[in-house]
């Protein structure tokens, strides 16, 4: 064992870990992050800086990078979390069957060692919650929002400050100009502008997106970052950093001189004694374990894997924590507006539209809309039940008006959804889980969904199927060390972020959170990741 | 009706030829305005119903001809 000292180590390496190193190194304190830091660029680089019609129609090498090498396999495998990822973005699922294990058959939740965590494939969704949503998640509303604003100006955010749907989603002043609708997009909007009241009437909003993708440059700390080009491409390639990925605030820190970063390590357990805390941690390379020590700790390797250190170093085996995770599906849809019609080659491959729509209980369901370009035509081909050739001529008549609509809904504590860590051997443990909502949690969920159909019917787009995909789909993961446990419950957190029992350590992901809403969670999960930072860091010298 | 899908040989098929710009023509989107996109559609189901036996057949061959 090797030691290192710092003020404060910050384990993971995705959104919320990178936004609490950050504020502690502005803090003026070192900072140790330590994470697993899986890259591999290599095929994302490979991919011409072009639009996709033009690749599509002159780039003899585009299998490597719109199939991947391991096509034939990945289709003779069941569909799984992660299987929509393209393959320069597949990399993200290296290795963390293995090291972040986790034996359920009715939760299958999307884990990553990858640099910049799950936001290394992250559409870019970023939405505010509102103070009601804050306040059932137990995140202070009033001291939420200056970090709400700081991550915004960094991240830089577009979208519509004063459509329908903006008062519900983006409460932050820096915001870009909206980017350009796609041809589909702009029918539905169209169409939207047109059954506006009676939406309304139903509760169904509609507005652009807000989005972490620039529609104009942004310099920041010698980085500098370029508006969308519009190439379609954005599934595939991070052409001038247009969409902001965490690994971009990690290369301004790297330039701090109080902040240093473990790499290719894997945080094992902690210990607390007399005012300082122990980390130890894997090296994924040599296999040997090392220690680091500091003032703080902060935990941000997200809600699952926060709860497993959490669980390790208390030895909580067999004990029971509770799991948020919003429910999900994804509607298939066609808009006859633009059905049989053709569409513009210019556009980028986020959500063109999100609806709010909102329950008689206040909650709101989000629906994204998406236009199914890029993703090439055999994905389609493969959910047609006819021969292929039948379904590729079907799936090329449908293709400029197919609108995949990815629906979810707001997410709350019950019985049947919790994590345990349940140990293998004296060396080895796996995180064991069940998700299983209860036939009210169903029933609403059938609900929604019913609702929800009938405002797309209005708007146009004709369901055709209702996909729904397992538990763990909506990649969102909360609630595990809740905020709401008494004080002494080991396994809890004060609103504050710091873990009970605990002078040191503190979680600045959403395993506090005891609400899921459903919106996107990542812009929250930044800027709470600083609040908790800054209590964190608020009795440390230099602080 | 999971007999009616194509198999993991079958889309690969497509897919190999879909990212090959020598066929891109034929992947193309087919935009002849609604009402003729429609009829298409509707040809596209019936030859669809009309194949299905003996996409259903043939499938059945294939997976008791499949080692186990």
């Amino acid at each position: 064992l090797s030691e290192l000292a710092a003020d404060v180590i910050v384990v993971g390496g995705g959104p919320s870990a990178v936004h609490a190193a950050a504020k502690a190194v502005q803090l003026g304190l070192g900072v140790v992050l330590v994470h697993p830091a899986i890259e591999d660029t290599s095929l994302e680089e490979s991919v011409p800086p072009k639009p996709f019609s033009e690749l599509r129609r002159s780039d003899e090498s585009q299998a490597r990078y719109f199939l991947g090498d391991d096509l034939r396999e990945r289709l003779r495998e069941p569909v799984k979390v992660g299987s929509q990822l393209t393959p320069p973005r597949q990399y993200v699922l290296r290795d963390a069957d293995r090291h972040l294990p986790i034996d359920s058959t009715s939760f299958r939740p999307l884990q990553t060692l990858a640099l910049g965590g799950l936001g290394a494939a992250w559409g870019g969704g970023t939405h505010t919650y509102e103070d009601f949503e804050l306040a059932e998640a137990g995140i202070p509303a009033p001291a939420l929002q200056r970090h709400y604003e700081d991550v915004a100006r960094e991240i830089g955010i577009s979208g519509a400050k004063k459509d329908d749907t903006a008062a519900h989603l983006l409460a932050v002043e820096a915001v870009q100009p909206p980017l350009e609708l796609d041809s589909n997009g702009a029918t539905i909007f169209s169409a939207y502008g047109r059954k506006r009241e009676a939406l309304h009437a139903r509760g169904f909003r509609l507005g652009r997106p807000p989005v972490a993708i620039l529609t104009e440059a942004l310099s920041a700390d010698g980085l500098e970052r370029h508006p969308n080009p519009m190439f379609d491409m954005d599934f595939y390639t991070n052409y001038g950093r247009s969409i902001y990925r965490p690994a971009y605030t990690l290369s301004t820190l790297e330039r701090c001189g109080n902040f240093r970063q473990i790499k290719n390590a894997l945080a094992v357990n902690f210990d607390e004694s007399q005012g300082r805390v122990d980390l130890t941690y894997l090296d994924l390379a040599t296999g040997r374990r090392s220690v680091v020590s500091a003032s703080r700790l902060i935990l941000a390797a997200g809600a699952l894997n926060s709860a497993r250190l959490v669980l390790r170093s208390r030895g909580l085996y067999g004990v029971r924590v509770p799991l948020l995770s919003n429910a999900y599906q994804y509607i298939a849809t066609v808009n006859r507006h633009m059905f049989g019609r053709p569409a513009a080659d210019r556009r980028h491959s986020s959500s063109q539209l999100v609806g709010t729509l909102t329950l008689e209980n206040g909650d709101r369901l989000l629906a994204a809309f998406f236009s199914y370009r890029s993703l090439l035509l055999y994905r389609l081909v493969k959910e047609m039940p006819t021969h292929p050739r039948l379904g590729l001529l079907a799936a090329r008549l449908l293709q400029t008006s197919f609108t995949i609509v990815g629906l979810h809904h707001p997410e709350r504590f019950s019985a049947g959804k919790w994590l345990a860590l349940r140990r293998v051997d004296s060396e080895t443990d796996t995180l064991t889980g069940q998700y299983e909502p209860t036939a009210d949690e169903q029933r609403a969920v059938a609900e929604n969904i019913s609702r929800m159909k009938a405002c797309l019917w209005t708007l146009g787009c004709m369901p055709l199927s209702v996909i729904d995909p397992a538990p763990g789909a909506s990649i969102h993961y909360a609630g595990t060390l809740a905020a709401n446990q008494p004080s002494d419950n080991p396994a809890g957190t004060s609103p504050d972020g710091r873990l009970n029992l605990s002078r040191s350590v503190y979680v600045a992901d959403s395993s506090p959170w005891t609400f899921l809403p459903a919106k996107g969670l990542t812009l929250t999960l930044m800027a709470n990741a600083r609040r908790v930072a800054e209590a964190a860091c608020a009795q440390l010298n230099g602080a | 009706v999971k007999l009616l899908y194509p198999n993991a040989d079958e889309v690969y098929e497509i897919a190999v030829r879909e990212a090959d710009p020598r066929f891109v023509a034929a992947y193309e989107p087919i935009t002849p305005g609604p009402i003729v996109a429609l009829l298409l559609l509707a040809c596209v189901g019936l030859a669809s119903a009309i194949y299905a036996p003996l996409r259903i057949g043939r499938s059945l061959v294939r997976r008791k001809n499949s080692p186990a």
